[in-house]
């Protein structure tokens, strides 16, 4: 190729780079730009609406002022306790035992069912616990709340444990082994201590996104206007108060909406950037 | 670097912790009573109000939560058993009962007041005929201000707005009343739209209960809606005149202390009541029989321009309810 | 198959560990064949030999680690004080808490402390002891960092150098009290001063343990072994006392590998 031919092809490619930077960088504003004014929406909002009444009171009926989203608050956190105590465990000891047992049908057939589970959409989980759970127990509840999005955790927490079980080196279970430990004890006492870190990243992410799920206990948890005192019983949350306060044509629930949403949105927050900064301490340190 | 790294430990020890704690005390519950055994009741979004502030001011025994989830979703909801009585603002139809098996008695409750809002800036009065209705509904009138309903409304000027009907997603007890009460005029809305908890419009947008009605009527101009006189008056969305039996204009008017009223769209709120034994029957007999007592002094339900669109039952609705009130539930212990 | 006596066997001695025909497979390759050779207590023995000949997976034998990879195989037999190892009755637990090991790459558990570490081995196998500080103390004094170590006890054991975290994993080890303590090249990724350390730590150790060392470096054999045995191919090509085989080697491949023509 002549001097004259090359030349042109690298101007001609410093201009197609520059172009691909502009253009990502200008998606990447677009996105923040985007994100930020959800944000400063929920904020400036939520801020209005929000007053020690919406936190601390109990629904009122519609259109008598007073009313607040305490039970929603407290339903929220209840139903992602109760979701841990389901999906916590079985999401373990499945991520655990995909990552050590590494073949056989039965683990690749595993996997396989926990990719799909994810793919999922969550509403089809809270239909399912309805047919199964609810129309069982003939009665919404906080139970079936709790395990519709348990279903929605079980994928992301199997996955996240899996690879952080495998992330873990394999010299450290040789050095357990030859200090003669069984396999069970080197699972529980190296193995998974040294994962703990990358566990709780997703557990954190896979928590943050149950919170904020309305459609799966639209038919489990339903609604109420009382603090759920029976995990048999019905119970309010953040997401469905927000549902129901945002299509009513009530300017007092919008407020409570708007307030609710923020307080969701921090719960959430808190959660995501915990696993950020629990993810970024792991890779700090060598 | 070190230090950081044992003491994140115990930090992740400690924000699990925590939140286990803050975990234990929802669970604690902020407050159980033995005594709050909590009835659970769902129906129509109609009633929905009235039903919410006697639940509210109810004093016991027991404590009662309402959902408003339309008149179909009750049927539904106690034949699952999900909720322990339900609330309707249109009577069993002879198929419902005979599909129920009289499982359930109906008890009325009070008078509710079916208008027909609309959004249109500058009209705060309007006239719509059972005709007008039915050609507003099928589509057939685009326009607000077509000819037949300038006719309709001398001396108002209508806008020029593309008319948007407003329907229910969920089998409403006003959609049966009203769709009853249009058919009446017009052989064509019966055959092509019918009459039903969910009617077959044509045309137009759908929201979730009355109060998705309000909103989408609330934010669209030109757009119509049937929904329950105090959620209106509270929308700030004006309500049409409609013509009784006599062909007569009626402005809407609550039920009065007779239980009485000109307005040809008042219906009545019944609640259903399983006849099986429930476990929550004390607080659904006493809650109801609070309703049919001080529940029923107006303003009923309480004050505010919500409420004052409630009507009372008349004496003998009341003495009849009542009674089958004692004949299902028996009497309190 | 060989069998070759130590050339001039030092008396008296006592036969710790012995393998006999001893054969190691992976599942695409033959490791070892036939070895028959002692370890002799007290004493260090160092196994030298090319990459690939098979000295890692001699010593996993000891221990019953060369099994815990999947498809791996042995046979023949490894006995220790008279008794197989390999018996059908026989738990490779047990036998892993009297035959330690110290590996290539350090590996202590690095989000745990160094007090933690050293007292891994007995927490590993359910042990707890009465007085775990004095256990610490002994370890770590035993494993030459007692001084260094006694004011940082509280520290990630990942946070030590190279060269303490291999003494740490030796004081891991020791805290079990083992009776052999098997090192797989224990200084190569180590610096020079550290591998000194260490090497003086294994002369110290000789007289309470029985070592056997895999080593890449003749010299550092040839410094810190009482007996040596030379690999080749998978074979024990010469087993002897160390100072006889580097200077009168008797088989010609040992004197080429130790004399460089073939690393």
């Amino acid at each position: 190729m002549s001097d004259a031919a090359r030349v042109r092809t690298l101007a001609s490619r410093r201009a197609s780079e520059s172009f691909v930077r502009g253009l990502a960088a200008g998606v990447t504003a677009l996105t923040v730009v985007g994100l930020a004014s959800v944000l400063f929406s929920v904020v400036g909002y939520g801020a209005r609406g929000l007053s020690m009444t919406t936190l601390t009171a109990l629904p009122r009926p519609a259109g008598v002022p007073g009313g607040g989203v305490a039970n929603a608050i407290v339903g929220t956190l209840l139903l992602v306790a109760l979701a841990c105590a389901i999906a916590l465990p079985v999401g373990l000891l499945a991520g655990i035992h995909l990552a050590e047992a590494r073949t056989g049908k039965l683990v690749r057939l595993a996997r396989t069912a926990a990719d799909a589970l994810a793919a999922v959409p969550s509403v089809v989980f809270g239909i399912f616990v309805f047919g199964v759970l609810v129309a069982w127990m003939k009665h919404f509840s906080a139970l079936a709340g709790g395990a519709a999005l348990a279903l929605t955790m079980i994928p992301t927490v199997t996955r996240a444990t899996e690879v952080a079980v495998r992330a873990v080196p394999e010299r450290l279970r040789e050095a357990a082994l030859a200090l003669g430990a069984t396999r069970h004890r080197v699972i529980a006492q190296v193995v998974l201590p040294s994962a703990a870190r990358g566990i709780a990243t997703g557990v954190l992410l896979a928590v943050g996104r149950a919170a904020g799920e309305a459609a799966p206990l639209l038919f489990t948890a339903w609604e109420s206007r009382f603090f759920c005192d029976d995990l048999r019983e019905p119970t309010a949350s953040l997401p469905v108060s927000i549902f129901t306060y945002t299509i009513s044509p009530y300017d007092d629930l919008h407020a409570q909406a708007w307030a609710a949403a923020l307080v969701l949105v921090s719960l959430v927050l808190v959660f995501q950037v915990t696993a950020r900064l629990l993810s970024k301490r792991r890779d700090d340190v060598s | 670097m070190r230090v950081t790294r044992v003491r994140s430990r115990r930090g992740m020890l400690a924000s699990f912790a925590s939140f286990a704690f803050v975990a234990s005390l929802a669970l604690v519950g902020c407050g159980k009573s033995q005594r709050d055994v909590t009835a659970r009741g769902a129906g129509a979004s109609l009633s929905a109000p009235l039903v919410a502030r006697w639940s509210e001011a109810y004093a016991g025994p027991g404590r009662v939560d309402y959902r408003a989830v339309g008149s179909g979703g009750a049927l539904m909801l106690l034949s699952v058993g999900a909720v322990d009585f339900g609330v309707r603002d249109v009577a069993l139809s002879a198929e419902e009962i005979s599909r129920t098996a009289g499982a359930y008695a109906e008890i009325p409750l009070a008078h509710g007041t079916v208008v027909v809002a609309v959004n249109l800036p500058g009209v705060s009065e309007l006239r719509l005929g059972r005709a007008s209705l039915a050609a507003l509904f099928m589509g057939e009138v685009r326009s607000w201000n077509d000819p037949s309903l300038v006719r309709e409304n001398p001396g108002i000027s209508l806008p020029n707005l593309p008319v948007l009907p407003v329907h229910r997603t969920d089998a409403s007890g006003t959609a049966k009343r009203f769709t009853a009460y249009v058919a009446k005029g017009s052989p064509a809305f019966a055959e092509q739209v019918g009459t039903g908890e969910s009617p077959n419009f044509p045309t137009g947008v759908r929201a979730k209960g009355q109060d998705g009605v309000a909103l989408a009527v609330k934010s669209t101009r030109g757009s119509i809606g049937v929904l329950e006189l105090g959620l209106a008056r509270a929308s700030g969305l004006a309500v049409a005149w409609l013509e009784d039996d006599s062909g007569t204009f009626v402005a809407p008017t609550p039920a009065d202390a007779r239980g009485a009223s000109p307005y040809p769209l008042v219906s009545t709120v019944y609640a259903l009541v399983p006849k099986a034994k429930g476990a929550h029957d004390d607080t659904v007999r006493g809650f109801l029989r609070w309703a049919l007592d001080e529940g029923q002094h107006a303003p009923v339900g309480g004050t505010g321009s919500l409420m004052s669109a409630f009507g009372p039952l008349s004496a003998e609705e009341r003495s009849a309810a009542v009674e089958a009130l004692q004949r299902t539930l028996g009497v309190a212990p | 198959m060989s069998t070759v006596p130590p050339s001039t066997p030092p008396p008296p001695h006592v036969e710790k560990m012995r393998a006999e025909n001893l054969g190691a497979k992976f599942p695409d390759a033959v490791a070892l064949r036939g070895i028959t050779m002692p370890v002799i207590e007290h004493k260090v023995t160092a196994v030298i030999g090319p990459s690939g000949c098979g000295k890692s997976t001699f010593i996993r034998c000891l221990n019953r680690m060369h099994e815990v990879v999947p498809g791996a195989t042995t046979s023949g037999d490894v006995l220790l004080d008279g008794k197989s190892i390999y018996g059908s009755a026989v738990d490779p637990v047990g036998v892993r808490r009297k035959v330690g090991m110290v590996f290539q790459k350090p590996n202590p558990f690095p989000e745990m402390s160094v007090r933690d570490n050293v007292l891994s081995g007995l927490r590993l196998n359910g042990i707890r002891p009465a007085s775990p500080d004095v256990v610490v103390e002994a370890a770590l004094t035993q494993a030459a960092m007692w001084d260094e170590m006694r004011d940082s006890l509280d520290r990630p054991g990942g946070s030590l150098s190279g060269g303490q975290q291999q003494r740490l994993c030796i004081a891991r080890c020791l805290a079990l009290e083992p009776e052999v303590i098997l090192m797989d090249e224990p200084c190569s990724s180590l610096d020079p001063i550290a591998t000194a350390r260490i090497e003086e730590l294994i002369h110290d150790l000789r007289e309470r343990y029985t070592i056997v060392i895999v080593t890449h470096s003749m010299q550092q054999a040839a410094r810190v072994s009482d007996l040596t045995a030379f690999f080749y191919l998978g074979e024990l090509v010469e087993y002897g006392l160390a100072d006889v085989l580097f200077t009168r080697p008797e088989d010609p491949r040992t004197e080429e590998y130790i004399t460089g023509r073939f690393g």
